[in-house]
């Protein structure tokens, strides 16, 4: 064949293509997506969830829903179904079949986030730089790389990372991450400071187990100032936990106690930092004293008063909060119907 | 969802003074109106309400649901969980035996 006609051919070959696409514009990996979410809704177990995303993942390995649906691999088979080896040897064996960046960034990091289990042989830098080696990282990508690194104790990379995303956390930035969202300039400025306070939180934990005490504690005081507290009094960041921890390996027991037992008691995941404020409270009394009274008089002493609110039941009969709380025991829950 | 597990402990409970109040941060009213008659939930159920007037976010700062806060006879916050996992209903549970 001449070199004319084969690009003859070709152009009559892109034509045709180009022809059978507007006949019918489908995309078999997104048909195949529609028809998942589908039998997702349906799906009740772990197990039925697993065998929808292993089956997708098993015709179509390199899509732009490969990373989400290897999180939901090593969520339902690794988490759920306790089988964090099976959910691995199956995620790895697709990462080898995928090309695009994005995606072999976002599939890296879930594999990598099974380490406290499986021995994971990627390199938390390398799955990083293969992505900055296309385009600039993300706050949210900086971050989870810093939170992954923390878990594997690569306290440098944690670091390096926990920089680039305090750089990263301004309002611009967060405005910029949600084109599509429609935030008030004080929504922003918020959300941006919450961001700084955690990575500057993970940034002082990083720098504190690198041996740089001094500059770590400067970060845990500055995310102390940037970060705002939850409606129980702590940081919504784990700030109190690690600068706790670092409080008492340099033997500043007051400090310790005083940060991990409110983390203990009112922090999101308070049971983390339970041992070491035992370990403080130990340090500060020996044997005398009872830890379980002390997280007792703890508790007591942080408590504050709840908010009394009024809201319309189902019926749009309004029901105060005090009507019913005072005098009893009441749990107040918030959720969203699923 | 784990709203129907507070079910029993709310039963099992209430007689001694413990009362549950779930408030819907996203008001869904039509899923929530059904998944309350599916599951007979019978405890207090509100809806928050919108703009200014909503508190889930503003005065309760919460971020992610469910959260929940365990709120003792002199009106005082004694305790916050995020999340409901398997096994959760009993860590409540002695939780709330304590302020009982």
């Amino acid at each position: 064949m001449s070199r004319k006609t084969a690009i003859l051919a070709l152009v009559v070959l892109v034509g045709l293509a180009v022809s059978c696409a507007k006949q019918e514009p489908v995309d078999p990996a997104a048909e195949a997506f529609a028809s998942l979410r589908e039998a997702w809704s349906e799906a009740e177990t772990a197990e039925d969830k697993t065998a929808l995303a292993e089956g997708y993942l098993t015709s179509f390995a390199d899509t732009e829903y490969s990373g989400s649906m290897a999180s939901a691999i090593i969520y339902y088979r690794g988490h759920e179904m306790e089988d964090p080896e099976g959910a691995y040897e199956f995620v790895s064996k697709v990462l080898e079949n995928i090309e695009d960046p994005e995606q072999r960034f976002e599939v890296g990091m879930e594999l990598l986030g099974l380490s406290d289990s499986v021995e994971v042989p990627l390199d938390v830098a390398q799955v990083a730089n293969d992505l900055g080696a296309v385009r600039p990282l993300t706050y949210n990508e900086h971050q989870q790389v810093t939170e992954t690194a923390a878990d594997m104790e690569q306290w440098m990379v944690a670091e390096e990372h926990a920089g680039a995303a305090i750089e990263l956390a301004t309002p611009e930035t967060y405005r910029a991450d949600y084109p599509d969202r429609e935030f008030t300039d004080e929504e922003v400025a918020e959300r941006a400071q919450r961001r700084k306070a955690l990575s500057l939180a993970y940034d002082g934990w990083a720098l504190y187990n690198m041996g740089e005490s001094e500059t770590a504690f400067a970060r845990f005081t500055e995310a102390d100032a940037a970060g705002s507290v939850s409606y129980v009094g702590v940081p919504n960041t784990p700030l109190y936990k690690y600068w706790g921890r670092a409080a008492l390996s340099e033997g500043e027991v007051d400090q310790a106690i005083k940060l991990l037992g409110a983390e203990t008691v009112f922090g999101e995941d308070g049971s983390s930092s339970k041992s070491y404020l035992r370990e403080a409270f130990e340090a500060k009394n020996g044997d005398q004293g009872d830890f379980d009274e002390f997280l007792w008089a703890t508790r007591n002493e942080l408590a504050t008063p709840v908010d009394d609110f009024e809201l319309l039941d189902y019926e749009g009969n309004p029901v105060r909060l005090s009507s019913l709380s005072e005098g009893n025991v009441t749990l107040l829950a918030f959720w969203f119907p699923t | 969802m784990e709203l129907p597990r507070l079910q029993p402990l709310y039963e099992k409970y209430k007689d001694q003074g413990f009362e549950i109040v779930a408030v819907d941060g996203k008001r869904d009213t039509e899923r929530a109106t059904k998944f309350i008659e599916e599951n007979g939930l019978t405890y207090t159920m509100l809806e928050n309400a919108e703009d200014d007037a909503e508190i889930v976010g503003s005065v309760f700062k919460v971020r992610a649901y469910p959260s929940s806060f365990l709120i003792d006879r002199d009106g005082k916050v004694m305790y916050f969980h995020l999340g409901f996992e398997e096994g959760d209903e009993e860590h409540l549970e002695e939780e709330i035996l304590k302020l009982l």
